[in-house]
């Protein structure tokens, strides 16, 4: 059985600017239908790395290709399989919205004038802004003007996707509607490569993540893999004991792995290291001790307090 | 999905010939066209031009009508009669011209460039570089796109010039050479603004270099011509006016500047008898191709130079041949001098009368004029192909990385000494060629050139070009803008306030201004004929010395740069296999 071609496949990419490198040999590859996120403190070499994936720029070295093609060797045909919605969304301020739209179409697709509206006035609905296509790009909201762009991205059907901050500005709705979009377009087939500082959406969001620091991959997989390799190996335990509360704590204290301890006015709160095997016997032995449980809560460390500890230790 | 959207068939783009499916052509016929601004745009064209064209013709009739005759009591009388209307009617032609000229040179050249910066500015080039058209498709979309509307407003004035040329019975055989003309110099302009636009990221800064270079070329460009490097007159309009501007005018004045051209006599080309459109139109297109070509190098990649290495020096020999081509054949009748090409201005068609020929001094300033010209072409040829100090390190890391050995010697990574010194060569052989012309015409008899004559202008212009250039690889643009203050501008300035100061500083700054390498072609053409200043004692003894003692200078600083050069590269350098590399995707 042949391995199927991945969207996306970069291998040993480098970019640098000067002496500063700001991607250093990073090779991944996502899968067609994967919604991939790209996180990492200012400065990791997100953006380098996407506007390289967008033949936007040279590498040092390296080699990406999108399904089998080879962006350096064939930039164009690579262009028509590709989607690019960059940070901070730019639009012409000459132009009315379906003008925009209209114009990316053509320069996409060619094709008569009538299909192509059905094509502008498709993607129009799909990020719900039908109503200001005869609006000039510049009176468009923050988040209409992500919304506007991302009708454009979607255009001509791109097979891989990559986009810079997708959701900044956006209102909670369109966010959710985003959110959807994107998953239905994965579900089509669609490699949808993305960039966020908002990492609670990112992580419900993608199908597997990496993380990037100082140009590196620091761990990729999907979201638990990820924290499983950059959080901090304990995790806090929140415990609700229905009586003797302060000597269950006190017995707590002295079990393995318990790093810190707090006794709280409902819960007990500590912070475990060990594995889950090792939580599983912590909380049978609990049991055995004849204190009464009501709830027991693990909180893993967020993607947030990951990229906090990255962006310190870069410090 | 619906229908009418799964009809769409992605065949892609149009190419870039169907300029008419150009999406980039089509989006400012678009914006630039809204009908508010085009109408204000074609009401203002139209008023002007009508106004011009109404004026000078009505002034026109009843100037031309006049007469003055003596009377009986030795007064003079004006006399009126009818002139006669065809010579009225061809009147308004030149105020139109200036009108068109102010729209297609001017007004839109600066559009092409804003409107390119813009694009930039706003961020949105990203789009059109994201798109799959070809960078040809794109090029051409811009080109033609963004001064749409200054096309329109150009035509707006055409019914006018039409019925001028109609009613004036201007024949076809003077007007169309001249607006094709026109049409290829509107293409040449607005590529020079599409290409400012391209590699300037201030808007404003854009626009004013694009504008001014417009103007430099009509105003301080032909000036050049005026020194005997008249191939500069065929990148305007100029040729081609002044041998059709005789069948425009009136008929008594078209036929004195007949007599007058047929008086004056035209060398061409190599004594190719090339009419001057064609040749004007030939040598514009020349421009506007390599104007393309960087044009092209930039969309295909965005870091690309603006111009490959085999392309610039391959420009380098032409812009030599094209410039003896058209200056040697002016030599034998004396057009080339400037003494003659001002007198003519002033007494047109009277030079036979004159008991004229040039003076030495006058060819020593028409052949370092020459020089320094193709100092500067191979300078500013050489900038646009030398590696920043970056574009190395990222070529030696790449190599490193590749285990290769060398760089493309064509690729923009790759050094530009070599070519930067192929470009010296040709343009002392140029140059040489040129004062050999000149010094052993009939004008100096008994005059020659020393048989080291092309060694010493082959040294001139390898140690000033590669210095430039060594010194822009090894320290980057501000090092070699220091360098051009301080060695170039600031020892002419000095020696200028010492020499008016006090006389007897005179030879104290004839050494100090030869420390300039600007200076250096005037230095060596006075050196290697010296007799051409006269004797001035001193300061006649103190030029040629100083000129050696400053290129043997320049030559020492020449080597160590070479040397710090090298081992700047091998320091760089990794051992690895023979082999080559270019950057991902890059075309050399």
């Amino acid at each position: 059985m042949t391995t199927p071609t991945p969207a996306i496949d970069i291998h040993e990419l480098r970019v640098d600017y000067g002496n500063f490198v700001a991607v250093n040999d990073l090779t991944l590859s996502v899968p067609a239908g994967e919604i991939f996120g790209l996180v990492g403190p200012n400065g990791a070499g997100k953006t380098s790395t996407l506007r390289v994936l967008a033949t936007l720029q040279t590498p040092t070295y390296g080699s990406v290709k999108l399904s089998g093609i080879d962006i350096f060797e064939a930039p164009e045909e690579a262009r028509r399989i590709l989607g690019y919605m960059p940070d901070l969304a730019p639009v012409p301020s000459d132009m009315k919205v379906w003008e925009f739209l209209d114009f990316s179409c053509e320069s996409f697709l060619g094709g008569g004038a009538a299909e192509r509206k059905a094509r502008w006035e498709e993607c129009l609905e799909m990020v719900q802004l039908e109503d200001r296509k005869q609006a000039m790009c510049k009176s468009l909201s923050r988040g209409q003007t992500q919304r506007l762009v991302l009708a454009r991205t979607l255009l001509h059907r791109p097979k891989v996707m990559i986009l810079d901050e997708p959701a900044s500005g956006m209102d909670p709705l369109s966010r959710r509607n985003l959110r959807l979009t994107l998953r239905e377009l994965a579900a089509q087939g669609t490699a949808i490569f993305v960039s966020s500082h908002i990492l609670s959406e990112l992580s419900e969001m993608c199908t597997s993540l990496c993380v990037m620091n100082r140009g590196a991959l620091l761990a990729s997989g999907t979201a638990d893999e990820v924290r499983s390799v950059l959080g901090r190996s304990e995790r806090t335990l929140l415990i609700g004991v229905v009586t003797r509360r302060e000597e269950a704590a006190a017995w707590l204290r002295n079990r393995p792995h318990v790093r810190s301890l707090e006794c709280q006015a409902e819960r007990i709160s500590l912070a475990f290291a060990g594995s889950q095997d090792e939580q599983a016997d912590l909380l049978e032995s609990l049991f055995q001790e004849g204190f009464r449980v009501s709830v027991c809560e693990e909180r893993k460390s967020s993607f947030e307090d990951i990229l906090i500890s990255v962006a310190e230790e870069n410090q | 999905m619906n229908e009418m959207a799964s009809a769409l068939i992605a065949a892609g783009p149009a190419p870039a010939w169907k300029l008419w499916r150009n999406p980039i052509f089509r989006r400012y016929c678009r914006t630039r066209l809204r009908p508010r601004a085009l109408g204000v745009a074609l009401l203002i064209t139209v008023l002007v031009a009508g106004f011009a064209f109404a004026m000078s013709r009505t002034v026109a009739k009843s100037e031309m009508g006049r007469t003055w005759k003596q009377g009986p009591n030795q007064q003079f009388v004006m006399e009126y009669h009818e002139p006669k209307m065809s010579d009225v009617e061809r009147v308004p032609f030149f105020f139109l011209l200036g009108i068109q000229g102010l729209i297609i040179f001017i007004i839109a050249t600066g559009q092409v460039a804003g409107g390119m910066t813009a694009d930039a500015d706003e961020k949105t080039m990203d789009y059109v570089r994201l798109s799959p058209m070809t960078p040809l498709a794109k090029v051409l979309g811009y080109l033609f796109g963004l001064p749409i509307r200054e096309w329109i407003m150009f035509a707006a004035t055409l019914p006018f010039t039409a019925w001028s040329l109609w009613k004036g019975q201007v024949a076809a055989e003077y007007w169309v050479p001249l607006y094709a003309v026109v049409i290829t110099a509107a293409v040449l302009y607005h590529l020079t603004g599409l290409t400012a636009g391209t590699v300037l990221k201030n808007r404003r800064w854009a626009f004013l270099v694009s504008m001014g270079g417009v103007f430099l070329l009509y105003s301080v460009v032909p000036q050049l011509g005026k020194f005997g490097l008249v191939y500069f007159d065929y990148l305007t309009i100029w040729p081609v006016i002044t041998e059709t501007a005789h069948g425009f005018m009136p008929e008594t004045a078209g036929a004195a500047m007949k007599t007058a051209q047929n008086l004056m006599g035209k060398a061409r080309f190599f004594n190719l008898d090339l009419p001057e459109a064609a040749f004007t139109i030939f040598s514009q297109l020349v421009w506007c191709v390599t104007f393309v070509v960087m044009l092209w190098r930039r969309w295909y990649r965005a870091e690309s130079h603006l111009l490959g290495k085999a392309w610039a020096t391959g420009m380098c020999v032409w812009i030599q041949i094209v410039l003896l081509g058209c200056s040697l054949p002016l030599v034998s009748s004396g057009q080339l001098f400037v003494s003659q090409r001002l007198g003519a201005m002033f007494r047109l068609g009277q030079r036979t009368l004159f008991n004229w020929s040039p003076s030495l001094p006058e060819a020593i300033l028409t052949i370092s004029i020459y020089g320094t010209v193709t100092l500067l072409v191979m300078v500013l040829l050489a900038l646009l192909i030398a590696p920043a100090k970056e574009t190395q390190e990222l070529g030696s890391r790449r190599l490193a990385k590749l285990g290769a050995h060398r760089v493309s010697r064509l690729g923009d990574e790759a050094s530009a000494v070599w070519f930067v010194a192929i470009m010296a060569i040709v343009g002392a052989a140029g140059w040489n060629m040129f004062a050999q012309k000149v010094i052993g015409s009939h004008w100096f008899p008994g005059q020659f050139l020393p048989a080291w004559t092309p060694w010493v202008f082959g040294l001139v212009l390898l140690t000033a070009g590669l210095t430039s250039v060594l010194l822009y690889e090894l320290k980057g643009a501000k090092g070699l803008f220091l360098a051009v203050i301080f060695a170039g501008v600031v020892p002419i300035l000095v020696s200028s306030v010492m020499a008016m100061a006090d006389k007897n500083l005179s030879v104290a700054s004839v050494w100090i201004t030869s420390a300039s390498p600007l200076l250096a072609p005037t230095n060596a053409v006075s050196t290697v004929i010296p007799d051409g200043l006269g004797d001035h004692g001193a300061i006649h003894l103190a030029g040629p010395r100083a000129f050696a003692f400053w290129q043997g200078m320049l030559t020492i600083l020449t080597v160590w740069l070479l040397v710090l050069h090298r081992q700047e590269r091998r320091s760089r350098q990794l051992p690895g296999a023979a082999q080559t590399s270019q950057v991902p995707g890059s075309k050399a």
